[in-house]
């Protein structure tokens, strides 16, 4: 019967590919249902938040008592000045800053916790209001002084929409790099015979992650064009944001094709490839602030350049503040893109010892 | 000279060296060389496999760095053995012929030369000039025309040959009328040809050709020989594996036929143990 034989042939084809129906079919499925864990609150419970002095009379055993109050709904963390707190805010350590006062074990004293947001995470605007208030009920039950919290929210008013550009640019970013240029070179394989009797596959592939580094500018642009005809003010094409946005490039166009090269070419390797782009999706914290998840999914992110490249391309595309303020996050992710790079050099070394 | 050499668990450099002194002849086995022979196969030749394999001429010192050596090559995929203690070389100004049934190994030999995969054991050395190779399945970029294809990989040469040679090779391989065609909508001839001229585009020295002939019409394969049969001069060489040997069955200057991955015999045409295997040439 023709159904059978069909069947058979598919069957059969199954057992050829077997490493590719186990990812698309077992792997995909268990990453893309586990990520739902990420989102296993709608109300973050260990938000970091910044504890820092309001002034120099404020004391330590203040600053104690405050953080033994934020303990109980966040995770304290301190600063000294108001300043460091604040670029504390701007690099996305914590997501609250509270500012605390002197006086606080005077009985009856009026004492005003001051408690800093930034607008900039749309997100986080509703949790920011509970934590609030609920900063503003516990200090208030905990203290014999009368407490009131003032909320002060720095940063330009943003919506959902224009925090959501710079995420999906990152995304792309991750989608292209990991996915598009892996693709790209696969399916110039066979010309890559010919081109190794003239060129180092180094050079091939250099010249690949350079050319397609630089197109990287035309989605960017196209971003920056839609966001201004959305009307919003957005840095789109700053220094910065291309600074951030091609150096995640290079990093995940470099791990991809060293998936690639180290799977030897195998259609298998795209799949690995597109479980790779979900992983660092979800775990890099792309689109929710890394505040909204466990102590756990909040070290992993905090390990992940791809994290640091969400941060920074936010910063530079929403925030007023230097570049330099985001030092040590742009060079964790040069560092990583030379890490994999290298990576991919050990790749062509076993892709051509297998050859 | 580019030497690829991989003596396996020997360690013995002296194994390695190859030969460039007039005293040894093309398709001798080279001094330092390990002659002990694999067993015979099923199909074993008539060739004894404990006797030299013969040899066409005496080489000139000059041309020594113009041949390729394979010396006792052996390549192993796995548990897979495609070729065991090959052992050949070519002469300048030569078309030499690599015939064998499919599976013998002909594409592993040429792929060990041009560099593209290492002997598990042996060595190889050849010219140090540019090397052409026109694979079985043809290798190009497939989103660009053919034209493009020329130019791009043109340009890819240190030094490369002037736009007339491309000129030549469309006219030659009879590429022109697809010259604006895209790669991948080119039918199985063209594509062969596109390889050809692809492989010729370095005007190299030493020129691999891997079933050139396959899909290309009746008219062309006659061009096409008498191109390649022109270009074989001086210190050029030509190695052209093929399991149907009669494409160039008179354009062959020296034979060394392949089965089941060993030399069962080499030299000329005309030579008694290599026309034992005519079948796969003629």
């Amino acid at each position: 019967m023709d159904v059978r034989a069909l069947l058979r042939k598919e069957a059969l084809t199954v057992r050829r590919n077997a490493g590719l129906f186990v990812v698309v079919l077992v792997l995909l499925p268990a990453m893309l249902t586990g990520v739902t864990g990420v989102y296993e609150r709608s109300i973050p419970e260990d938000v970091p938040v910044g504890v820092v002095p309001a002034d120099d009379n404020t004391s330590e055993t203040e600053l104690a008592v405050t953080r033994t109050g934020v303990d109980s709904f966040a995770t304290p963390v301190a600063y000294d000045t108001r300043a460091a707190a604040r670029d504390g805010l701007a690099r996305e350590e914590v997501y609250l800053v509270v500012a605390v006062p002197p006086d606080l074990g005077t009985e009856g004293a009026d004492v005003e916790f001051t408690v800093v947001t930034d607008r900039t995470m749309v997100p986080f605007e509703e949790p920011a209001n509970l934590s609030v208030a609920a900063l503003d009920r516990r200090l208030d039950d905990a203290l014999v002084s009368d407490v009131t919290v003032t909320h002060d929210r720095i940063g330009d008013q943003r919506v959902l929409t224009a925090y959501l550009i710079p995420v999906c640019l990152v995304a792309f970013v991750l989608v292209y790099g990991l996915v598009f240029v892996p693709y790209q070179v696969r399916s110039e394989r066979l010309v890559l015979d010919r081109l190794q009797t003239t060129s180092r596959l180094e050079t091939v592939l250099a010249t690949k992650i350079a050319f397609y580094g630089a197109l990287t500018i035309v989605p960017i642009a196209v971003a920056a064009l839609v966001a201004s005809w959305m009307g919003f003010d957005i840095a789109t094409l700053s220094v910065f944001s291309f600074v951030s946005l091609i150096l995640t490039f290079v990093l995940v166009a470099a791990v991809g094709l060293t998936v690639l090269f180290a799977m030897r070419l195998r259609r298998l390797a795209l799949f690995a490839n597109v479980g790779l782009l979900f992983a660092l999706l979800s775990l890099s914290a792309v689109v929710y602030p890394v505040g909204f998840f466990s102590p756990t999914r909040k070290a992993i992110a905090r390990t992940l350049p791809t994290h640091y490249a969400t941060v920074t391309t936010r910063s530079a595309m929403l925030r007023d503040a230097p570049m330099a303020l985001y030092a040590d996050y742009l060079l964790w992710v040069a560092g990583a893109a030379v890490l994999a790079l290298g990576g991919l050099v050990l790749a062509l070394g076993y892709y051509r010892r297998r050859q | 000279m580019v030497d690829h050499d991989n003596t396996g668990s020997t360690g013995d450099d002296s194994a390695s060296q190859v030969p460039d002194s007039p005293s040894t002849a093309p398709g001798a086995i080279p001094p330092g060389h390990d002659d002990s022979t694999p067993p015979e196969r099923d199909g074993a030749s008539p060739m004894a496999r404990d006797e030299p394999i013969p040899m066409a001429h005496e080489p000139m010192v000059d041309d020594a760095a113009a041949r390729v050596f394979l010396v006792g090559v052996t390549k192993r995929y796995g548990s897979t053995t495609a070729l065991e203690d090959v052992i050949f070389t070519t002469e300048p100004g030569t078309i030499h012929g690599l015939v064998g049934p499919n599976g013998s190994g002909k594409t592993t030999v040429l792929r060990l030369i041009a560099g593209l995969a290492n002997p598990t054991t042996g060595r190889i050395s050849r010219p140090a000039g540019a090397t052409g190779y026109s694979f079985q399945e043809p290798r190009f970029f497939p989103d660009l025309t053919v034209r493009e294809n020329l130019s791009v990989f043109r340009s890819l040469a240190d030094d490369p040959e002037p736009v007339s040679w491309v000129e030549t090779l469309l006219s030659a391989l009879r590429l022109e009328p697809v010259e604006t065609r895209r790669a991948r909508d080119l039918s199985g001839g063209f594509r062969k040809k596109l390889d050809l001229a692809l492989a010729l585009l370095d005007r190299p020295q030493l020129l691999l050709l891997d079933e050139p002939l396959a899909d290309v019409d009746r008219f062309s394969r006659r061009k096409i020989r008498s191109f390649l049969t022109s270009y074989a001069t001086d210190d050029r060489t030509i190695l052209i594996s093929s399991h149907n040997g009669d494409e160039f069955a008179d354009a062959y200057d020296r034979l060394t036929v392949l089965v089941d991955g060993t030399v069962r015999a080499d030299g000329a045409p005309d030579d008694e143990q290599v026309a034992a295997f005519r079948e796969y040439y003629s």
